[in-house]
């Protein structure tokens, strides 16, 4: 099957790994320095993202050195999306119950039970 | 490829998936059930519970009746049936955990019917929370795809967030939610990272696939190439599995959870939970290894045509796994390039590969060999830590679930030692690997069992005395003798002496051990069950031994309920500390098709 625009790219794979690895990088740093909870999803929303774009990436037929099966990453990205949906809605539950509780979303006065 | 002829294919793989994924399905209906049963009779207290009980137990039934079927598959030359064009992979060892599961589950419903959580008006919700959480674990029993390695990790784990923060009223509550959920959805993060670059380096998200790939890998100079990015791609990975099975470095959220939440989540976060995260590590090295490196055996015509005819499976089409049917197509129009070709899926392909791969070896051995070694060296560091950290850690604890919590820490590593021993032979010794995968099947059913019983008394005794301090359970032997013997009982058997199944299951994980060689591991885990001695005999101790306060001899005895849940408990565990046998040979049935 001749795609119409197989050759319209020359990006190549390499680039689009490195926006994802900023991307996780990032989610990383903002996960351990910010304090308030929603920060933190961010930074976790950030991480999933990054993965979101290396499956795209990969399993994409226009980039050049794709290594997936055409559809693959995308049917999975997907996935991935639904899932950070559903994980977000459970989290921010969860922040109104850890309101609820101490009046502040900031993770530093959850420090009733010592680990 | 004509689109007709495929979706036929999908339509029949669909509906032989579907006949072999029964017992999820019905778990799906109770919960449908459960949520109407709220809305249309929410008068009814006690409706959730048997509305839950009798859906699990069908599934239970549903699942028990697949056991002869799948019994026979080791007799073809084909071990697994592919569901869902490849995305689960049905076998006997799935089986037998999603059996433990569904077992467990019947119990643990009887269970919350006798404590006083949840709020009778929330009951639904718990268990329908509960019930999402066990099909997550089901398709991580039969996961074999990144996609659902992933699916399931969070299907298990979304709704345990919110069942760890499920008492709103307690502040400690929300707090072991919140930490519960950010560190499970960041590992999921990382993990998803992981899987990303592995399946990049490998050129596939099917788990047996990126196995034949990593086998097919003969020029030394390309593995070393890719090698950094597929042990970074591993050790994502492993982050979200060791989370899932609290393994140190991934543990901190456990003792707090434990503490914060009610005992009865924590009867199912350190039990089957973790049950579910080490079947998907197996799962996950086995597809990496290679599941089909076995001798292939010879069918038996007669006896699989008529498991097949109460399959709906046509008998001459032999059950393989189909994913190569959907990408052979997408992958030979995208590029002509015979590399990228998908492999075939029938065994003999796979051992052809293998033999050449195992030609081509460098000095430092084929790269499934050095995947194998490095996998398992890792996990038997986490096992070593786990169990060190986990025993130490337990020591100083006066509330009795932070107790339990570091203990099922220290359990997560005793579990881990024969995966570590299995993937070591993986290679080399396949028969022997199946054995130590059979011991690590044996040591999951006991211990869903043990800690079952451990956290029941928690919540038994949180109803009784308003208290989770071990200091206030002083005396109790005099208030209710049974209840404590049977606790004594629990208590010896998570240290391991014999004759309690406890002793037969570390045994069995220990003797994996010395077939692998991995003495060091050995005598780290015969430590460590000294170690644990003593925290555990301390429990023991403040309730036989030590003078009761005025409050615990004021209190009346223990409902009847209560102590024969326990009494039964603690008495499985004397019966199958000396008739293990029939259990082991299951498991050994189990692990033997892998």
């Amino acid at each position: 099957m001749e795609l119409p625009l197989a050759h319209a790219s020359q990006i190549p794979l390499i680039a689009y790994l490195l926006v994802g690895s900023v991307l996780f990088v990032t989610g990383i740093t903002c996960m351990i320095a910010k304090r308030n909870l929603i920060g933190i999803l961010i930074g976790i929303e950030l991480i999933l993202n990054a993965g979101t774009v290396n499956l795209v990436a990969m399993s994409s037929p226009f980039v050049a050195g794709s290594g997936l099966p055409a559809l693959d990453g995308q049917v999975f990205a997907l996935f991935v999306i639904l899932l950070a949906a559903a994980e977000a809605a459970a989290a921010l539950a969860i922040a109104l119950t850890y309101y609820g509780g101490y009046a502040t979303i900031d993770v530093d006065h959850g420090d009733r039970l010592n680990g | 490829m004509n689109l007709l002829h495929w979706i036929g294919q999908l339509e029949g793989d669909a509906y032989r998936s579907l006949r072999l994924f029964a017992p999820e399905g019905l778990v799906c209906a109770t919960m449908l059930l459960l949520l109407l049963s709220r809305m249309l009779l929410p008068s009814r207290r006690r409706l959730p519970y048997w509305l839950a009980f009798v859906g699990v137990f069908a599934a239970l039934a549903a699942a028990v009746m697949q056991w002869p079927f799948f019994a026979l598959l080791p007799q073809l030359p084909h071990t697994a049936v592919g569901g869902f064009t490849g995305l689960l992979r049905f076998d006997t060892l799935g089986l037998f955990f999603r059996i433990l599961f569904f077992g467990f589950s019947a119990v643990f419903i009887l269970f919350l019917g006798m404590t006083r959580l949840p709020p009778d008006e929330d009951v639904g919700e718990f268990l329908v929370l509960y019930l999402a959480s066990i099909l997550g674990l089901c398709v991580m029993a039969s996961a074999d795809h990144l996609l659902m390695v992933l699916l399931g990790m969070e299907m298990a784990g979304v709704p345990s967030y919110i069942l760890a923060g499920f008492i709103k009223s307690r502040r400690a509550s929300g707090e072991a939610a919140v930490k519960f959920a950010l560190f499970g959805a960041a590992s999921a993060g990382v993990m998803l990272y992981g899987m990303t670059l592995l399946a990049g380096s490998l050129g596939s998200l099917h788990l047996p696939t990126m196995g034949m790939r990593l086998a097919a890998w003969t020029d030394p100079s390309a593995f070393a190439a890719r090698a950094p990015v597929l042990v970074l791609g591993l050790l994502m990975l492993l982050v979200g599995l060791a989370f899932k099975l609290s393994a140190v470095p991934f543990h901190f959220w456990v003792p707090d959870v434990f503490e914060g939440s009610a005992a009865e989540v924590g009867a199912y976060l350190s039990t089957v939970s973790k049950a579910g995260a080490l079947i998907l590590l197996i799962r996950v090295a086995s597809g990496l290894l290679g599941a089909d490196a076995t001798i292939p055996r010879l069918p038996d015509p007669a006896q699989f045509a008529a498991a097949a005819s109460r399959f709906d499976m046509p008998a001459d089409s032999r059950p393989v796994i189909r994913e190569g049917v959907i990408q052979a197509g997408a992958a030979a129009d995208r590029n002509g390039d015979p590399n990228v070709r998908p492999v075939a899926f029938a065994r003999q392909d796979s051992t052809a590969e293998h033999s050449t791969a195992e030609h081509s070896t460098s000095e430092l051995g084929s790269p499934a060999q050095l995947v194998s070694r490095f996998l398992a060296a890792v996990i038997a560091v986490l096992a070593a830590v786990s169990c060190t950290f986990g025993n130490l850690a337990a020591y100083g604890q006066r509330n009795f679930k932070r107790l339990l919590a570091y203990s099922t820490i220290a359990h997560a590593g005793y579990m881990l030692m024969p995966v570590a021993a299995a993937v070591a032979m993986w290679r080399t010794q396949p028969e022997l690997a199946r054995w130590a995968l059979a011991a690590s099947a044996l040591y999951v059913a006991i211990y869903l069992i043990m800690n079952l019983g451990a956290f029941a008394t928690t919540a038994f005794l949180r109803d009784a005395f308003q208290s989770e301090t071990i200091d206030d359970f002083a005396g109790w032997i005099r208030v209710s003798p049974s209840l404590t013997v049977a606790v004594a009982v629990i208590m010896f058997s998570l240290i391991g002496l014999p004759p309690l199944a406890g002793f037969v299951a570390k045994f069995a994980a220990f003797a994996s051990l010395t077939y692998s060689g991995l003495w060091a591991l050995l005598v780290i885990g015969a430590v460590n069950t000294a170690i644990s001695l003593f925290y555990y005999l301390r429990v023991v101790k403040v309730m036989v031994l030590d003078a009761p306060s005025e409050a615990v001899a004021a209190m009346p005895p223990m409902g009847k309920g209560a102590v024969t849940f326990l009494a039964v408990l603690a008495a499985s565990l004397l019966v199958l500390g000396v008739l293990w046998q029939p259990l082991f040979t299951w498991a050994k049935a189990a692990a033997g098709a892998l």
